[in-house]
């Protein structure tokens, strides 16, 4: 027979809870315990995120110090691996050409690499067209990439310019160079095949090296 | 040691049960959440025991309280309860029905459980609360009307009113 008691015996049933409540709480606190571990995991990815985030926003204020050019439109690669970069001749652009011929300077003295100059004045020799001017300086840069050797050379044998040190570094597996010129830093770096620079504009170390990983994130 | 804190937790159980399930129908939201509120009381209780050896009434009730609290902290876990309910507009005052009528009995021959359970968790909670407390727990109508906070005339003629809908409802099905 139907009754409100058996409606409510069915539905709420107190032996089916007691049972429930003894028999299954194991499974109930192993179900716990996992969802714990979830939810500390959890909170360990929204805290390193958090952390990104603080640390993504430095590099965002940071971000319009920074200029990043690309090589690749400035330079060719020829059959050896050489690399012929085509530095401007305008005032600024030469104090940029400088710095890297000072920081390929470092490179010989400090690190004994296979460093040398070379005058190039043949258009023919970089196969792009190129300022028909004197004073036009090209560096040449040679990557090896596999054993992360660079070998340079320059145009200009006369740079007496003094630069603080550079360093060699890896950062998210690839190999980058960080010098630094008078008040800023900057860096090199080939990614995919193509070669690029980073110039800093105001930016302290820490600054410019957390901007670094983000731009070799991507 | 284990089987003896099971035996003690069963005789607690038996002991509360009637009180706290008075407790979690009165407090809670819907029907249809007492047998789980329940079982996270007694889980407690269970846990409590395993470590502490002992529990008073006291204590399950304060783990009660909590319980029901916490199970409505999330708004995800309310369900919609309407607020045009013809039971609370048509109020009567049905001070007439004795204390122990029993309509019962004719009308819910014909229907299942099932019938019964989903008819009553349609309803406004209030309804439900009511008849769990008069017929399942055995409550007077003056205590559900004390617990409940309403007034014995309201008690009444939600009973009245529940058991003649039923009646409605399966001569419509009947026809």
């Amino acid at each position: 027979m139907t009754t409100f008691k058996n409606v409510f015996d069915k539905y709420i049933n107190q032996d089916e809870i007691y049972e429930h409540v003894v028999n299954r709480r194991h499974t109930r606190m192993l179900l716990k315990s996992a969802i714990s571990i979830c939810m500390i995991i959890l909170v360990c990815l929204v805290g390193k995120n958090f952390l990104n985030e603080k640390s993504s926003t430095i590099v965002k204020d940071a971000a319009d110090k920074v200029i990043i050019n690309s090589l690749s439109d400035n330079y060719i690669i020829d059959e050896n691996n050489l690399i012929y970069i085509q530095a401007n001749p305008s005032i600024s652009n030469q104090n940029s050409f400088y710095e890297k011929h000072t920081f390929i300077q470092e490179l010989e003295k400090n690190y004994d690499w296979n460093v040398y100059y070379a005058q190039l004045q043949n258009e023919d020799d970089l196969k792009t067209p190129m300022e028909q001017d004197d004073t036009v300086l090209f560096t040449v840069i040679k990557f090896v990439n596999n054993q992360k050797e660079i070998e340079v050379k320059i145009s200009n044998k006369d740079i007496s310019s003094k630069y603080p040190n550079f360093e060699s570094s890896i950062i998210n597996d690839i190999s980058i160079i960080i010098y630094k010129n008078i008040n800023d830093f900057n860096a090199l770096y080939e990614k995919d095949g193509l070669y690029y620079e980073v110039k800093s504009l105001n930016l302290n170390e820490k600054e410019f090296i957390e901007v670094l990983k983000v731009i070799l994130e991507k | 040691m284990m089987h003896q804190k099971t035996l003690y937790f069963e005789q607690i159980y038996k002991n509360t049960y009637p009180a706290i399930s008075k407790y979690v129908v009165c407090h809670c939201e819907n029907i249809e959440d007492v047998k789980d509120i329940l079982q996270e009381i007694y889980l407690h209780v269970y846990k409590h025991i395993q470590k502490n050896n002992e529990i008073n009434i006291t204590y399950i009730y304060g783990i009660a309280r909590n319980k029901v609290k916490d199970y409505y902290r999330f708004s995800y876990k309310n369900r919609f309860i309407s607020i045009f309910s013809k039971h609370h507009e048509e109020l009567e005052m049905i001070d007439t029905i004795p204390d122990d009528y029993d309509l019962e009995r004719d009308i819910l021959l014909k229907c299942s459980n099932e019938e019964i359970w989903k008819y009553l968790t349609d309803k406004p909670v209030i309804i439900s609360k009511v008849i769990y407390l008069y017929y399942y727990l055995d409550l007077t109508i003056q205590e559900i009307a004390d617990e409940l906070n309403i007034s014995e005339s309201n008690v009444k003629n939600y009973i009245y009113r529940t058991l003649k809908d039923l009646r409605k409802k399966l001569e419509k099905e009947a026809l």
